[in-house]
C-alpha cells in the first residue's frame, strides 16, 4: 500500500509540490518561532548571578566627569557610604554605575582575534559583591588592599572568561591597557545577567574596580545598598533624611530594586509579548493555509475515494489512506526542512540557540507540523468517507 | 445469486423526497446475464448501486450469494471487494496512476504480495486485450480502451458478479461492440453473473433477460 501511495504522490508531484512547499515553509517558521520561545523561556529560569531582593538604589544627581579626569565628588561619596554603613538596618553598601534592571547599560563591541565580541561593563566599588550577593568562582572580588596595586583589577563573568581566554587561566591576564594604566583580571564570577530574567545569553560582563582613595577616575553616582529583610518605609525616610544632611545640595532619589525590576521586566516583556502575538498569528495563518490546501486536495479526490470504496476499501480505510498519504507528503517536506535547519549551526546562524533549545525547537516544530497536517486532512477526509460510495462517485 | 425483496429507495434532500425505487423484487440466478432498461430517471442506476452495495435501501431486503447483506460498513466493503465488480459509464479511472496500477487497486484491499498483485493485474489486462498498454496513463488511451481497463479492474479480483452501469454509454458503436463481446465472453467462460444497465436495444437483446423499470417500478 505504501508503494502504491508513493507512486500516487510521485505522479501527482505538481499538485503535491504546492502542499510540500507550504509544509516546508511552515516547518521553518514553526522552528524559528518555537526555538526563540523555548530559548526565552529557558533564559527566564537561568540563574541571574546576583540577588535583587532587599536592595535599594540611591541615585545622586551630580554631574559626572570624563573618565581619566579627577572626580572631586569622590570624598563626598566616600562619606555617604560611611554614614550609611552605620545603620543597623543596612547590611552592605557600594557604588555602581549601571546596577541590574537599570535602564542604562554600558556595552561595547571589541575586536578580539578577528572576532567581534559584545562586552557589558560596569564600574563598582569593593562592597558591590556583598550587596548583590555575588558568588566568586575563581580568584576574588575587589578589596581595599587593591589601592596598593599598580594595575586596575577587573572581575569578569565566566562567559567572558571563556570568550577571551579560552583554555587559559583567566586570573592575572591582562584585560586592557592604555598609556598610563593596565587592567588585570583578579576574579571570575558566574554569568551575570544585567537585565535580569529577560537578558540575552552571554552578556560577557566585566566589572572594573573604582577606587575612592585615588582622585583619578570617575566614580559611579548610584549607591547600591543591601538592607535587612523586611526593612520598610519608616527606615527609608530616616535614611533619606540622613543622606540629605550629608549632601544638602545634591538632589537624589531612592528606589527599591524590586520596583526597578518590575518596570524593567514590563519594558522587556512588551516586545516579547508582541512577538508572541505575531508568532501566534503566523502559526494560525500557517495552520489555516495548510488546512485550505489539504482540504482542496482531498475534496478534489472525493470521486477517487468513492471508487476505492466501490472496489473494497472501507470508509475508515480510505480515511486512513488519505492520512498516510498526507503524512508521507509532510515527511518528505519535513526532511527537506530538516536538511535546511541542520545547516544553520554550520552557517553560524542562530548560534545563540543552545543545543537543547535547538533540539526542542526541532521536536516542537515536527510535532506541530504533523498535528496541523493530520488535523487539516482529517476533517475533509472524514467528510469524504461519510458519503456513501454512490454519492462520492457522483461528487462534482 | 442476487435476490431483492420489496426494495424501496427514497432520496431525501432538504426540499424534496424522491421515491426512486418502489417495491422492487428481483432474482438473478448464478451465471445469468441480465440487462436493465427504462427511460432516463426511472431508477436504473439506483438499482445497480443498491445491488453493488454502494448505497443502502430505504426498505426491503437484499441478499448476495445467498447471504443477507450485513450492515457494518467493514463487512460491506469485504463483500464489494470479493464478490462484486463494478463498471461505470464514466470509467472512474484514477488519472494519476498507470493502467497497471489502476487495475491493481481492488487487490490493495486484500492480503497479497506485490508480485502476486502485479501478476493478476497483468492477467486481467491480457484478458481485455490491453497487455501492451500497461505502462500508459489513462488519458493516453481511447474511450473504449479506458473502459476495457475499467473492466480489467472489475474482474481482477475474480468476482462472481459484475455490475455494469451503461458501460457503452460513452462509446461509439464499434467500441460498444468490443465491450459487449468481452462481457459475453466473461459470462460464458467464467460463468460471471452480470447485471447491465443499457439504453441500447441491440445490446439488451443479446442478454439472457431484460428487466424493465418505469418510474421506480418494475414493469417487466
Ligand atoms: N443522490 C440523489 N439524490 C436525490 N435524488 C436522486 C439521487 N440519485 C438519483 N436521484 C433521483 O432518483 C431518480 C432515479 O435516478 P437514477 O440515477 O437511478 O436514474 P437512471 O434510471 O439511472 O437514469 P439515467 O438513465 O439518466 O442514468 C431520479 O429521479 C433522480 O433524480
Ligand atoms: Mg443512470
Amino acid at each position: 500500500m505504501i508503494r502504491h501511495l508513493l507512486k500516487l504522490i510521485w505522479n501527482r508531484k505538481r499538485a503535491n509540490a504546492l502542499v510540500m512547499m507550504e509544509i516546508f515553509f511552515s516547518f521553518l517558521v514553526l522552528f524559528a518561532v518555537l526555538s526563540f520561545a523555548f530559548s526565552a523561556i529557558g533564559r527566564w529560569n537561568d540563574p541571574l548571578g546576583y540577588d535583587w531582593h532587599d536592595v535599594w538604589i540611591v541615585q545622586l544627581n551630580v554631574a559626572g566627569h570624563e573618565p581619566g579626569e579627577t572626580d572631586e565628588f569622590k570624598p563626598t561619596l566616600d562619606r555617604l557610604l560611611r554614614e550609611t554603613k552605620t545603620f543597623s538596618e543596612i547590611e552592605a553598601v557600594s557604588l555602581a554605575d549601571t546596577p541590574p534592571y537599570n535602564m542604562s547599560t554600558n556595552s561595547g563591541t571589541w575586536m578580539i582575534g578577528g572576532k567581534k565580541i559584545r562586552i557589558t561593563r560596569d564600574d563598582a566599588t569593593d562592597g558591590y559583591a556583598d550587596v548583590m550577593r555575588m558568588r566568586v568562582l575563581r580568584g576574588r572580588w575587589f578589596s581595599r588592599e587593591d589601592d596598593a596595586l599598580n594595575f586596575v583589577p577587573v572581575v569578569i563573568d565566566s562567559d567572558l572568561a571563556g570568550t577571551l581566554y579560552a583554555g587559559k587561566d583567566p586570573l592575572g591576564q591582562k584585560f586592557d591597557s592604555d598609556e598610563s594604566t593596565e587592567w588585570r583580571v583578579v576574579g571570575v564570577i558566574p554569568p551575570y545577567r544585567k537585565d535580569g530574567e529577560t537578558s540575552a545569553r552571554g552578556m560577557n560582563m566585566a566589572f572594573t574596580r573604582v577606587s575612592l582613595v585615588s582622585p583619578k577616575g570617575r566614580a559611579p553616582r548610584n549607591m547600591v545598598i543591601r538592607v535587612k529583610p523586611g526593612t520598610g518605609a519608616a527606615f527609608e525616610e530616616k535614611l533619606v533624611r540622613r543622606l540629605h544632611d550629608v549632601v544638602p545640595d545634591v538632589p537624589f532619589t531612592l528606589t527599591r530594586m524590586d520596583r526597578l525590576r518590575g518596570l524593567s521586566l514590563r519594558l522587556h516583556l512588551v516586545p516579547l509579548i508582541l512577538s508572541s502575538i505575531v508568532a501566534f498569528f503566523l502559526m494560525s495563518m500557517v495552520a489555516l493555509g495548510l488546512t485550505g490546501v489539504l482540504w482542496q486536495s482531498v475534496t478534489r479526490r472525493t470521486r477517487e475515494l468513492g471508487l476505492r470504496r466501490a472496489v473494497g476499501a472501507s470508509g475508515s480505510g480510505v480515511r486512513n489512506q488519505v492520512l498516510i498519504e498526507v503524512a508521507l507528503i509532510a515527511t518528505l517536506a519535513v526532511i527537506v526542512g530538516l536538511v535546511v535547519i541542520l545547516q544553520l549551526p554550520l552557517l553560524g546562524i542562530f548560534s545563540a540557540l543552545t543545543p537543547l533549545v535547538y533540539t526542542l525547537g526541532i521536536i516542537g516544530a515536527l510535532a506541530a507540523i504533523y498535528a496541523i497536517t493530520l488535523v487539516s486532512a482529517l476533517y475533509p477526509s472524514w467528510l469524504a468517507s461519510r458519503l456513501t460510495p454512490a454519492e462520492a462517485l457522483r461528487y462534482e | 445469486m442476487i435476490k431483492l425483496e420489496n426494495i424501496d429507495k427514497v432520496y431525501r434532500t432538504a426540499r424534496v423526497e424522491t421515491l426512486a425505487l418502489h417495491n422492487i423484487n428481483l432474482d438473478v440466478p448464478s451465471g445469468e446475464f441480465v440487462s436493465v432498461m427504462g427511460p432516463s430517471g426511472c431508477g436504473k442506476s439506483t438499482l445497480l448501486n443498491l445491488i453493488g452495495l454502494l448505497d443502502r435501501p430505504t426498505a426491503g431486503t437484499l441478499a448476495i450469494d445467498g447471504q443477507n447483506v450485513e450492515t457494518s460498513e467493514r463487512k460491506l466493503a469485504r463483500v464489494r471487494n470479493e464478490k462484486l465488480g463494478f463498471v461505470f459509464q464514466t470509467f472512474h479511472l484514477v488519472p494519476d496512476l498507470k493502467v497497471i496500477d489502476n487495475v491493481e487497486i481492488p487487490l490493495l484491499y486484500r492480503k497479497m504480495s506485490g508480485a502476486q498483485r502485479r501478476k493478476l493485474a497483468a492477467a486481467a489486462l491480457d484478458r481485455v486485450g490491453l497487455s501492451s498498454r500497461m505502462q500508459h496513463f489513462p488519458t493516453q488511451l481511447s474511450g473504449g480502451q479506458q473502459q476495457r481497463v475499467a473492466i480489467a479492474r472489475a474482474i481482477v479480483g475474480k468476482p462472481r458478479i459484475l455490475l455494469a452501469d451503461e458501460p457503452t454509454g460513452n462509446l461509439d458503436s464499434a467500441m460498444g461492440d468490443e465491450i459487449m463481446d468481452i462481457l459475453h465472453e466473461l459470462n460464458r467462460e467464467e460463468k460471471t453473473t452480470i447485471v447491465m444497465v443499457t439504453h441500447d436495444d441491440r445490446f439488451a437483446r443479446r442478454t439472457d433477460r431484460i428487466v424493465r423499470l418505469f418510474d421506480g417500478r418494475r414493469v417487466a
